[in-house]
């Protein structure tokens, strides 16, 4: 069978090929076998695995990696498979599980958690879904992973998320008649519809007995304050009136790291202190705009970021202020910047 | 006593060393220092693009750097860079403004040009004095190493000697010179068809390759939003990207720093190309906010500045420190701000009046305007030279005639020879600026004119020249173009000197304003706003100017302008003459000349008799 080459990647790798410096060890003299202990001495080679794991579109077996590396930079393939469980401990690399269908784990420059997590509160973000069809739609058009190791990231992941309120779970109503998951609390409207509509009954009822709704409501509080302190799973006050108010979920760790985490990946730079235009960031996260607004002002008052403001803001439009971050004093920030030495 | 919180503005990055606390924007300071090492070390150029708020200490921190380069034991360049310019002159601009910091003084009070060239001749031929024939070799091996034209080898040479300096200065920025400074410097005029960007280019590009691979050059920009003419402008912010990444890739000793407003990020990006983007972008820092004890030591380096000695310095600290506590909070403040508040309490400390938390010392936002453009003018008026009037005109007009209607817009000109056209919903006009001293390049540009302007319903054309420069009745050709010219309704206007300082002193108000540097209470004044207080003034010479450019009157008669050219000649010569001496000089009636000189205050004075005088107008 003949081994299809993609011409372009291998260009590119002669090109970072002829980018690194020559060094004695890398002409005639270097030895034909590699010493059994683990190199301290093969940073060109492993310069060129990690570039070639860096452009993989896909995490990289060792036997992949292994037949793709240039001859002036080989080694064994057991020493191969030591090197990268050796960065992969270092952190610089990420071990994945088996691909489907195969037993040998793989390596790629993202967390394998990580990257399904980032895929899940993505996909969340966009729509609710039922635990099937979030399992489809963090697939589709994934990494490749074991349908077991999915349902265990998924299953994991949402439990965590759950915990710290990042995600949410809405119990079925209406003609739903499974949990969803969403990046925000259930609308409690939905649920106290029917109830609604038999207080309305009861009040109609009630009204040719000379019992105004007022009375009924009074009555119905008094019962539900009662059963509040019995149980009272939601946590909803709702004695205001019967619009329930949501308490404001805090944000979680997971999304500021998420925000830090993508500030580096959409500016390199960010860590050496460049600018990130809050518009950007925000269309790279999907997080609902007060969610996302919430999490820069944290992380500012935290100190791990700080942030820039429009010198005018009264000449900006409405639309370009929605993109902007606005704090209680009528500022509106238009970047955000990591403070030295905090990469997330 | 002054108010030591006052001076609050670093204008440009030449200001004598003040105050100053080293620990604040450290690491700004610190990446350019790096880069610059960079450059020495690695001959290659390198960039640094600086992000901050407005009053965040940008122009500080290449006021600090500035004054770095003059410690280093090895020689470096030093360039700032203003962009109020038009994108239409962006070179000439950079040219002048490089020439300008080129002639401040470096190391030994020597100008930084002189000093590069003797340093160059010094890695030559390794001696302390070198004869004059020895000078002339030396520099023709220069010129050869590092491909400069003889013309720039020439002005060097003069300048070392300190012959004719005024002259080699105004040709090394590229203004026109009478044909007899030419002569006298030995250097060729441009070719009447060379386009004066390319040119500017490469002089420029040329003075960086006479600094060579041992000296490297700092060339800073400031104020990069005054490139916008008037709201959502990209046109000038596009160039200035080619320009950067020009200089980038065709030089190999500089360290390009651009600093920037954050706002303004969104809208560079959008107009600046991305591989301009990444030349100007080789290393990014954004500026931060002050903590509450960056901002204590701020206050108490302006403390200690006071030499009153009686003054309690220790009560004043800590009036200030209990309020900025509060102020600083949380929030964090620009370096500005915190100066301005701290302006505002020192004053009420210094005066208090009774009923009031903080004084409103600052006057209303008007007189406030009305009074900065009274000073800039004033300023303007004594310090602005013959040769910048393109530059003023170019970069202002354009933003004046749109704020009077905002239809109005600069577009692309299509004849080198116009050197502005501002589309109007009724006309096209035409501006060409015919400043040149010398004759002969100005009667070129009058005959090309002349060959490519045919009168045209909706397009006009407008000649304008500085009120100093006269046309000699003997400039034949010239005064023919002029007259030909004038029969296709095309008009010479000269502006008065009133008018140019108060287009000066605009240019100013709305670069600042665009840059945030112009600021009221403490608090940026938008561009908007500078706009619409200009469009409610109701009479200014620069209005009355705008005016004259814009309205369709017809031209003075052949005979009056000729009139006019004649009796300005006599009157540069003369400079006080009576009446009726002029009309014998000049073969007029003296009735009719009284009358022509009435019509005329603005160009000639006149002192009615008896016997009535005419004086030339000398501001």
């Amino acid at each position: 069978m003949v081994e299809k080459v993609d011409f372009f990647e291998f260009i590119n790798l002669l090109l970072d090929i002829m980018d690194m410096p020559l060094t004695p060890s890398d002409d005639l003299s270097r030895p034909k076998a590699l010493p059994e202990t683990l190199p301290e001495t093969l940073p060109e080679t492993l310069t060129v695995v990690k570039k070639m794991i860096e452009r993989a579109l896909k995490p990289l077996t060792a036997d992949e990696i292994h037949q793709d590396i240039p001859g002036l930079y080989q080694l064994k393939k057991q020493d191969l498979v030591r090197l990268l469980q050796r960065e992969a401990g270092f952190g610089t690399l990420h071990r994945w599980s088996a691909g489907p269908g195969s037993r040998k784990e793989r390596f790629w420059h993202q967390d394998e958690t990580a990257y399904f997590q980032d895929r899940i509160l993505s996909a969340l973000s966009r729509q609710m879904l039922t635990k099937i069809d979030l399992l489809e739609n963090v697939k589709k058009d994934a990494a490749p992973c074991s349908k077991t190791r999915l349902t265990r990231i998924v299953n994991t992941t949402l439990a965590a998320l759950i915990k710290e309120k990042t995600l949410f779970d809405i119990p079925p109503w209406g003609s739903y008649k499974k949990s969803r998951y969403a990046v925000h609390p259930p609308d409690l409207k939905l649920y106290l519809d029917k109830t609604r509509k038999e207080f309305d009954r009861v009040c109609q009822k009630l009204k040719k007995a000379g019992i105004g709704p007022e009375h009924v409501f009074a009555a119905f509080q008094n019962m539900l304050s009662l059963s509040r302190t019995a149980a009272s799973p939601s946590g909803v006050d709702s004695r205001k009136d019967l619009q329930p108010t949501l308490p404001e979920p805090d944000v979680s760790e997971t999304v500021l790291n998420r925000i830090v985490q993508t500030m580096l990946k959409i500016v390199p730079s960010a860590a050496k202190q460049a600018p990130v235009w809050l518009p950007d960031l925000r269309n790279a996260l999907d997080l609902s705009k007060d969610t996302f607004d919430r999490a820069v002002l944290i992380l500012a008052k935290q100190g791990k970021v700080f942030l820039n403001k429009h010198a005018h803001p009264a000449q900006m439009t409405n639309t370009e202020k929605e993109t902007m971050i606005a704090d209680s004093q009528g500022n509106y920030y238009v970047v955000v910047v990591l403070r030295e030495g905090n990469r997330g | 006593m002054i108010n030591p919180f006052r001076n609050r503005i670093v204008v440009d990055p030449w200001r004598p060393s003040g105050t100053d606390v080293a620990e604040i924007h450290s690491n700004a300071f610190g990446l350019c220092s790096r880069a610059l090492n960079t450059v020495r070390k690695e001959g290659r150029t390198t960039s640094v693009l600086l992000y901050g708020e407005t009053g965040s200490g940008k122009t500080h921190v290449l006021n600090r750097l500035q004054h770095y380069t003059l410690t280093l034991p090895n020689l470096c360049v030093f360039g700032s860079v203003r962009l109020h310019t038009s994108p239409n002159r962006l070179w000439r601009h950079l040219r002048t403004s490089f020439v300008e910091s080129l002639a401040r003084p470096g190391k030994n009070r020597r100008t930084q040009l002189e000093l590069v060239f003797m340093r160059r001749l010094y890695l030559l031929c390794k001696k302390t004095t070198i004869s004059f024939e020895e000078l002339t070799d030396l520099t023709e091996t220069i010129r050869t190493e590092s491909h400069l034209s003889p013309n720039l080898c020439q002005a060097l040479q003069h300048l070392i000697h300190h012959r004719h300096c005024p002259d080699v200065q105004a040709w090394l920025k590229g203004h026109s010179l009478p044909e007899s400074s030419y002569s006298k410097l030995q250097i060729r005029p441009p070719d009447e068809t060379d386009d004066s960007e390319d040119l500017a280019r490469e002089m420029v590009l040329e003075l960086c390759r006479l600094a060579g691979p041992t000296i490297p050059v700092v060339l800073s920009f400031d104020q990069i939003e005054a490139l916008q003419r008037y709201p959502k402008d990209i046109d000038g912010l596009f160039r200035f990207g080619q320009a950067i990444r020009t200089l980038h890739d065709e030089t190999s000793n500089l360290l390009l720093v651009t600093c920037i407003q954050t706002s303004f990020l969104g809208e560079l990006r959008k107009a600046v190309a991305f591989p301009d983007f990444d030349a100007m972008s080789c290393h990014v820092l954004t500026l931060g906010t002050l903590k509450l004890d960056q901002a204590l030591k701020v206050i108490s380096s302006r403390i200690d500045a006071i030499s009153d000695k009686g003054f309690d310095k220790n009560l004043l600290f800590q009036n200030l420190a209990k309020d900025l506590s509060v102020f600083v909070g949380e929030a964090e403040r620009t370096c500005r701000a915190i100066l301005s508040r701290c302006a505002d309490i020192f004053d009420n400390l210094s005066d208090p009046a009774p009923g009031h938390g903080l004084p409103d010392s600052e006057p209303p936002l008007s007189t406030f305007l009305q009074n900065e453009m009274d000073a800039r003018e004033e300023s303007a008026f004594s310090r602005i030279g013959l040769d910048e009037m393109d530059d003023i005109l170019s970069n202002v007009l354009p933003s004046l005639i749109n704020i009077l209607d905002e239809r109005c817009r600069e577009k692309d000109r299509r004849y080198p020879d116009v050197d502005m056209v501002i589309a109007c919903p009724d006309a096209e006009i035409g501006i060409s600026l015919c400043n040149h001293q010398n004759m002969s390049s100005l009667a070129g540009k009058l005959r090309r004119l002349v060959q490519n302007f045919s009168p045209e319903k909706g397009k006009r054309l407008v000649l304008l020249r500085h009120p100093q420069f006269r046309i000699s009745p003997s400039a034949k050709k010239v005064n023919q173009y002029l007259r030909r010219l004038n029969d296709r309704r095309v008009r010479l206007i000269t502006p008065s000197l009133e008018a140019l300082a108060a287009l000066d002193a605009l240019r100013s108000l709305l670069s600042d304003a665009r840059s945030g540097d112009l600021t009221h209470q403490g608090n940026p004044i938008h561009e908007k706003t500078v706009r619409e207080w200009f469009k409610s003034l109701k009479a200014s010479s620069a209005k009355a100017f705008l005016d004259d450019v814009l309205s369709e009157s017809d031209p003075m008669s052949p005979e009056d302008q000729e009139i006019l050219q004649r009796i300005l000649y006599l009157m540069e010569k003369e400079r006080v003459i009576a009446l009726t001496e002029a009309a014998r000089r000049m073969h007029i009636e003296t009735s009719r000349l009284e009358q022509f000189v009435k019509n005329h205050l603005r160009e000639i004075g006149y002192l009615e008799g008896p016997p009535a005088v005419l004086f030339d107008v000398v501001p």
